[in-house]
């Protein structure tokens, strides 16, 4: 059916930190995979305390590395090409496909010769001759107004991949149905484009009350909402410890799960494994999944 | 400057989604406007939580609205937290009017109570505030933009309509997405709502001021708001805040004491002077239409 997908590419981006986006990101790696695609995780840009340690030895933002397990993949260096440690007193490592880098990160980011999107295009085009799908996962927001040019995670890359976005919202916090329809307001008309419809997260609650609510949103922006996920309790797959974001009710993954992968006891990684397996089915059974393979197929020439 | 009558004036603090900070900016506002010499009260018309506090007359409230008069030196009172709801499970809550349990309530029998009762309760504690005090600052829920839950609202638009009160937006840039969030709030409301946001305020900053300038200009030209400030991101403060499910506070969550100790204190006048030093005090004393004290 879809044996033409070639390094196609799916993002999702959020309309803040915090609202699911790595969680989708990894479901939709799982799902793919059990449905019989060559799937790889890919964020551009990534900002964090801690990260992921590859069978490689390599350093990857914590998401990618459970994204690739998600895909059943081992994990590499390109599927975060940037990834920049806050170390305190204003000094920031960075890390640059799996490697620390000696030196301050912003002198690192100015001394490449071409900028950092060469560095990223290299390793997105990498992924994509070798995979089937690259699920990308965006930063932040896509519509901080002051920081456009400086983006390196969000639109740029789905410029580059052509990639049809889904826009996360998580509902729990509040703001969810503002937050989508700002966003949309706040993109220029290319970006616009991008964006293939929403998915709201963390629903907990009657479904029949919420839904005028997503009525509304979708004919202010045209746009479809394309799943609601709810609430997942009692996850236990660890949430980037980065500035600003949440931690994880759980063990902190700093203390569970930054540690090279071969160091992981049998025991804990088949129980990822098990959650890696219940979280893509509470997302696929959630999930408009028809509409998500057509846009995964057909790309931005769908819309 | 204690004027013979009340002033009754009102401003209302409402966030673009829950845990932006709108407690503690009340909070701080109410001690603000204290310090220069007003009498004020903080206000919620409905607040849902678990953590209560006692009045001396025995009335029940939630502990955060008492917080919120403790810090700004006037006794708790049931007017101040009309109406108190305490989950028992997901859809069942002890409902408590003006301090008193009326006992447990459904969803729908809550909304029945709400429809019918709600607001002449919320309306009635409005005007006895006001026949006391020269303003009173009142606190939102949630967001106020939930297109679906608008019908009966007596937490955001619902409660500024009952005390006619001019609005203040509050976005939270420390999870990203404020601008985002302050537009799209903006462009859900209904134009009367949207005409009583006055301003918008901007909380827990971190970082380079220079960056975050140009998005401001940019956001006041999008919502024609002026923004009343950019707090920054104040990591010592506690205040009992309500309890979401399953939600780990990163304010923190103090102690349950009825008295609040020194250091309580002295980290509201900390956070009371934070707060004035990042807006424009001359816009607020505008929006709330009372005079600047002459210092």
């Amino acid at each position: 059916m879809y044996d033409s997908l070639q390094g196609n590419c799916l993002m999702v981006q959020g309309v803040a930190s915090g609202v699911g986006k790595s969680l989708l990101a990894t479901a939709l790696c799982r799902i793919l995979v059990q449905d019989g695609f060559l799937v790889a995780p890919f964020k551009a840009w990534n900002m964090a305390l801690s990260s992921y340690t590859t069978a490689g030895g390599l350093e990857i933002g914590w998401a990618q590395g459970i994204q690739a397990e998600a895909a059943m993949i081992d994990a590499t260096g390109h599927m975060n090409p940037f990834l920049l440690k806050p170390r305190g007193g204003g000094q920031t490592e960075i890390i640059i496909r799996g490697e620390p880098q000696k030196g301050d990160a912003r002198k690192i980011m100015d001394s490449l010769p071409d900028g950092p999107w060469p560095v990223i295009s290299a390793s997105l085009e990498h992924l994509r001759k070798q995979f089937d799908v690259v699920i990308i996962e965006g930063a932040g927001s896509p519509a901080e107004i002051n920081l456009k040019d400086r983006d390196l995670a969000n639109m740029g890359v789905a410029r580059l991949a052509k990639a049809p976005v889904l826009l996360t919202a998580d509902i729990d916090r509040g703001g969810a149905l503002a937050a989508l329809v700002g966003s949309l307001a706040l993109l220029d008309s290319e970006e616009n484009m991008h964006i293939a419809g929403f998915v709201i997260n963390k629903f907990r609650g009657d479904f029949d009350i919420l839904r005028p609510g997503l009525d509304v949103v979708e004919e202010i922006t045209g746009k479809p909402v394309l799943g609601v996920i709810p609430h997942i309790p009692r996850l236990s797959l660890g949430e980037e410890d980065s500035v600003g974001v949440p931690k994880t009710d759980t063990v902190t993954e700093r203390e569970a799960f930054n540690q090279p992968a071969n160091e992981l006891g049998t025991a804990d990684a088949r129980a990822r494994d098990d959650e890696l397996d219940r979280v893509a089915a509470v997302v696929r059974a959630s999930l408009d999944m028809g509409k998500i393979y057509d846009l995964i197929k057909k790309g931005m020439k769908l819309y | 400057m204690n004027n013979k009558v009340p002033m009754g004036r009102t401003l209302m603090v409402q966030g673009c989604a829950s845990s932006v900070g709108k407690s503690f900016i009340t909070a701080a506002l109410c001690r603000i406007f204290a310090r220069d010499g007003w009498r004020v009260a903080p206000f919620k018309a409905q607040n849902m939580g678990s953590k209560s506090f006692f009045t001396a007359e025995g009335k029940e409230i939630n502990a955060v609205q008492a917080v919120q008069a403790k810090v700004t030196g006037v006794p708790p009172s049931p007017d101040m937290n009309p109406i108190f709801q305490k989950p028992i499970t997901d859809t069942v809550a002890e409902v408590i009017v003006l301090g008193e349990s009326l006992g447990n309530m459904t969803v729908q029998e809550y909304f029945h109570f709400k429809k019918n009762e709600g607001k002449a309760v919320v309306a009635g504690a409005l005007k006895r505030l006001k026949e006391q005090f020269d303003l009173i600052i009142l606190e939102g829920g949630g967001s106020p933009a939930e297109v679906n839950l608008r019908d009966h609202d007596l937490v955001n638009m619902g409660a500024a309509a009952l005390a006619d009160a001019p609005v203040i937006l509050v976005g939270d840039i420390d999870r990203g997405g404020v601008f985002a969030y302050l537009t799209g709030t903006m462009l859900l409301l209904t134009e009367e709502e949207r005409r009583r946001v006055k301003a918008v305020l901007i909380n827990k900053f971190r970082g380079d001021l220079s960056l975050l300038e140009p998005g401001l200009a940019l956001l006041e030209e999008k919502i024609s708001r002026p923004i009343l400030g950019v707090i920054p991101y104040i990591n010592d403060v506690c205040l009992p805040l309500e309890e979401g499910l399953d939600r780990a506070d990163d304010d923190g969550v103090c102690l349950r004491e009825e008295s609040v100790s020194e250091s309580w204190q002295g980290a509201y006048e900390k956070l009371a002077r934070q707060v004035r030093e990042s807006v424009s005090m001359d816009l607020l004393y505008d929006i709330v239409g009372l005079p600047i004290p002459k210092s």
